[in-house]
């Protein structure tokens, strides 16, 4: 190696030295004025004077007297910018620029943009990268033209970038996971709520038998069921099942529940109660694609007439003798039609038949060897002949749950078993 | 989901399954197919339907009425027949054997 390169390379190696020894410091610099807006954790950027801070300290690291935030639209909020000085900087002339950044997602350097002054400007303009995409462009100007950006303001404005996109991801998740908290609270209240509406006590009535299992398929269910104690010695039960989950279904689930429960205070008769009731959802539920299927049953305790008015609801099951009697539906759901005439089922019960009422969330429990049904639940029931409704209940319900496939989805699932113990 | 149109009717090829996962496909297909006063759905392949795919055709015919029209269901399984049946919505839709007779269907009910 000769004198001359070996002066070289030691120039060139002082050089390296100077330029680290300036990059250490400016880093330093920066480091310092962001560690108070660190310890505040910002939120998600609602607008550009959110990052303004940040700019601001990126321009001092550098010691640059322009600066350009530029966010796309996020949604609900349209595209937004905020350039320093405001009466310096022409946005107008540095868009292109801007959106090339975007395109590009990397760092560009642009030169001769034309500031309001009318003197051209040299730019390093930065995409804030979140999650893999650029959702705005932090700038650094210089009034110089000529000047040269090096190799380390590029290094400190990338990772001053990155710094602030990392806040925005743990200020978007923080966000996420507090709606997140926000909406589970809510359900739980909803959950509550509709839980309340469901009896709690049954009716203590001589000469009937009732249990009822009522089961939600997560905090909330479209299913629900009810019972009002009409004039005359009259038992009416009903149960209703809305179409789909959550809350929609369950609001619909507690509406019907009130509709139905106060057109029976009022005495009216099954097909007298769902021929009101779905003129009076018909409108909403056309509104809201909703339907609901329905049924509804009314027990006089002096004579044992059983009375039955179904819309789309599967078909109520009477035990007589040994045969099982099924009482299909004989108007389609709720809110279907703007108007329905549901007929009317009746029959006397002697003392000891079982009355069966369900939601479809039970029949259409997945099995190995397909959807449990009519049948299984039949069979189930069969266990458990002669005990109480309650006994019965525990036999359909324990088959279902041994029947069931693990890990299948579940649906709401509802079950009443009423027997008539006699005049 | 399979999609085609002959004069004023939109033929839908229902999926295997109609209920949530599909519903909101076939709700967008007719809603944005506002010239199409007859829905055409060919339940040939589709083994299951719960009530959510039962409020969703629910759904499809009153908006075709709202149209002057009328929704047509074609040939549905043995499986979504019994649902048809237990839930009386076989006296709601008209059903057809074939895609050919539903057309007819629609021509008859446009004369």
């Amino acid at each position: 190696m000769t004198l001359d390169s070996l002066a070289t390379e030691r120039a060139r190696v002082q050089q390296l030295e100077a330029e680290l020894e300036e990059m250490t410091v400016m880093l330093a610099q920066s480091w310092d004025q962001l560690v108070s807006l660190m310890q505040d954790a910002p939120g998600p950027p609602n607008s550009t004077t959110d990052i303004v801070p940040f700019l601001e300290s990126i321009m001092a690291a550098l010691d640059a007297p322009m600066g350009a935030v530029y966010l796309l639209d996020r949604g609900d909020q349209p595209a937004d910018w905020f350039v320093i000085p405001s009466e310096g900087v022409s946005f107008t002339a540095l868009r292109a620029s801007l959106n090339a950044a975007l395109e590009r997602c990397e760092a560009i350097t642009v030169v001769a943009i034309d500031t309001l002054s009318g003197y051209p400007s040299a730019w390093l303009l930065t995409p804030l990268v979140v999650s893999g995409r650029a959702i705005g462009v932090v700038g650094v100007g210089f009034a110089n033209a000529d000047h040269e950006f090096k190799v380390g303001d590029k290094a400190l404005v990338r990772r001053m970038t990155e710094r602030v996109a990392s806040q925005i991801i743990a200020a978007s998740l923080r966000e996420s996971e507090a709606r997140e908290a926000k909406i589970a609270h809510e359900l739980q209240i909803a959950g509550l709520i509709q839980r309340s509406t469901q009896p709690i006590h049954y009716p203590q009535i001589n000469g009937i038998d009732l249990a009822v299992d009522w089961r939600p398929a997560s905090i909330v269910g479209g299913d629900a069921w009810g019972w009002v104690q009409q004039p005359n010695n009259v038992l009416a039960v009903f149960m209703v099942d809305v179409a789909g989950k959550g809350l929609p279904a369950a609001l619909g689930a507690v509406s019907l529940h009130t509709l139905i429960k106060m057109a029976l205070r009022l005495g009216l008769t099954p097909v007298e109660v769902l021929r009101h009731v779905n003129s009076e959802v018909y409108e909403t539920y056309t509104a809201a694609d909703l339907l609901a299927t329905a049924v509804i049953l009314s027990l006089d305790l002096s004579s044992g007439l059983l009375m039955q008015a179904n819309a789309g609801h599967p078909p109520t099951l009477i035990r007589r003798g040994d045969e099982w009697l099924r009482w299909r539906s004989t108007a389609p759901p709720l809110g279907v039609l703007a108007s329905i005439e549901p007929e009317l089922h009746a029959l006397a019960l002697d003392a000891d038949e079982l009355v069966i009422v369900y939601s479809d969330g039970l029949t259409e429990l997945k099995t190995d060897s397909g959807f449990w049904g009519e049948a299984g639940l039949k069979r189930a029931a069969e266990l458990a002949f002669g005990q109480s409704a309650k006994q019965v209940l525990r036999a359909i319900l324990e088959s279902a749950q041994t029947a069931m496939l693990r890990g299948a989805d579940e649906d709401d699932q509802t079950i009443l078993c009423l027997q008539y113990l006699g005049r | 989901m399979k999609i085609v149109s002959y004069g004023d009717a939109l033929i839908i090829q229902a999926d295997e399954r109609l209920d949530a996962s599909t519903n909101q496909q076939m709700k967008e297909h007719w809603q944005r197919a506002a010239s199409f006063p007859f829905l055409i759905v060919d339940l040939e392949n589709t083994t299951f339907i719960d009530s959510v795919g039962l409020a969703t055709l629910v759904s499809g015919l009153k908006l075709a009425r709202q149209r002057g029209g009328e929704l047509i269901l074609v040939n549905p399984s043995e499986n979504v027949r019994i649902i048809f049946d237990l839930t009386h919505m076989d006296r709601v839709f008209q059903i057809a054997p074939t895609i050919q007779a539903a057309l007819a269907l629609a021509a008859n009910r446009k004369n």
